[in-house]
């Protein structure tokens, strides 16, 4: 059986939520969960994880009636964890070879001066 | 072989401490980038080597316990060997403590990017990943599940020239395993005392050299002039004045013309 990678379900979950229109409950987002099968109580420990990071909201008085729902479209999640990820700490920068940003402001002083050294 | 011994291990300190001045001496390396990145890990390398080898040879002096007459000389000329070798057992154990804190964070980086993504295409040698984001931006993550991901905002604001150029830079990266010379200058920077400057200064000058041999290789596939042209637009974007000292920078070359580049077959859009 396929095991999943350390935060790949959190992620399978909030994906579950951008596809979703409305709040659902967390047995149908048990249903929709691409991948192995994860158990109920498991989903909710990643709702209830996922809550605290502030990506997915409760509503629902009852227990019986909670819904949940994604806090931020699938859009403005990858943008913010995109730049999370692309800003992040220097040791990040080989994992991720950007076309943009790797350079630092030294690099630019560098480059300025070999630039107006070449022109002159 | 003890002469031996230390002539080895000056020219390894003399390697350390002289080789990241003299290389950042002037500013040719802005022009040449891959004989500098070359140097660079050659020195290295080489560093190593020396360093390595003089631990040996003191081990084998030590074992045999040729070139001493004195028995103070005996014990002195031991003690230093199992010092040295046990020096090399330290740096040994920091680069295995370092190394998989910083794969798992690479990974980590690579897995929040994941769910973002609208289409998988499998090229030769790697995944060709669109991502669903307002932020214009594109990378290569490398290893055996090599992807360049490209977000959908740099399709809309690039012509698919530019784009081309693009993917060129990011596909060089993958090409010439950057990310292991990336890799490598990280973490010998953790390892190697602080107050040396061979280890922040070969990190820097890895990270700045990678960027323009990967520039130099697109321009050479895709032309210098889309590649500019992208450079420029990505900085008018973000604000980033590296990117235009970039694209400023190819202008300053000759470049074969146009109708000789030839982009790569994997990479083709």
């Amino acid at each position: 059986m396929g095991r999943r990678a350390r935060g790949e379900l959190e992620a399978q979950v909030l994906g579950v939520l951008w596809e979703q229109s409305e709040p659902v409950s967390a047995g149908v987002i048990q249903e929709q969960l691409p991948g192995p099968a994860a158990a109920y109580t498991t989903v909710l420990t990643v709702l209830d994880r996922l809550e605290k990071k502030g990506e997915v909201l409760r509503s629902g008085d009852s227990p019986r009636k909670v819904r949940f729902r994604a806090a931020r479209s699938g859009d403005e999640h990858t943008s913010s964890t995109m730049i999370d990820a692309l800003d992040g700490a220097r040791d990040r920068q080989a994992a991720l070879l950007q076309f943009a940003g790797n350079l630092s402001d030294g690099d630019v002083a560098v480059l300025q001066q070999a630039l107006t050294g070449k022109k002159r | 072989m003890l002469p031996a011994v230390g002539v080895l291990a000056a020219a390894a300190a003399l390697l350390v401490l002289t080789a990241p001045h003299v290389l950042t001496i002037g500013t040719w390396h802005v022009h040449h980038p891959r004989t500098a990145l070359t140097l660079w890990f050659s020195a290295f390398f080489g560093g190593c080597a020396l360093a390595l080898s003089a631990v040996v040879l003191l081990l084998a002096a030590a074992v045999s316990a040729s070139g001493v007459s004195t028995a103070a000389g005996g014990i002195a000329l031991t003690l230093v060997a199992w010092l040295s070798l046990g020096l090399l057992g330290v740096l040994l154990g920091l680069l295995l403590v370092t190394a998989p804190p910083l794969a798992e964070s690479h990974r980590r980086a690579v897995r929040s990017l994941g769910p973002a993504a609208i289409s998988r295409e499998p090229r030769r040698g790697f995944t060709l990943v669109r991502l669903r984001s307002s932020t214009p931006c594109a990378c290569a993550t490398p290893g055996r599940s090599a992807e360049i991901l490209v977000s959908t905002a740099l399709e809309i604001v690039l012509s698919p020239a530019q784009l081309q150029a693009v993917l060129a830079h990011e596909y060089a990266h993958l090409r010439y395993r950057h990310s292991w010379a990336v890799r490598i200058a990280e973490i010998n920077a953790r390892c190697l005392p602080r107050h040396l400057a061979a280890g922040p200064k070969l990190r820097q000058a890895t990270l700045r050299l990678v960027e323009l041999v990967a520039d130099d290789a697109a321009a050479r596939q895709a032309g210098a002039a889309h590649l500019a042209n992208a450079l420029a637009q990505m900085a008018q974007l973000t604000g980033d004045p590296s990117l235009e000292l970039r694209a400023e920078r190819l202008t300053l070359r000759r470049w074969p013309p146009a109708r000789r580049c030839r982009v790569p077959e994997p990479i083709r859009i």
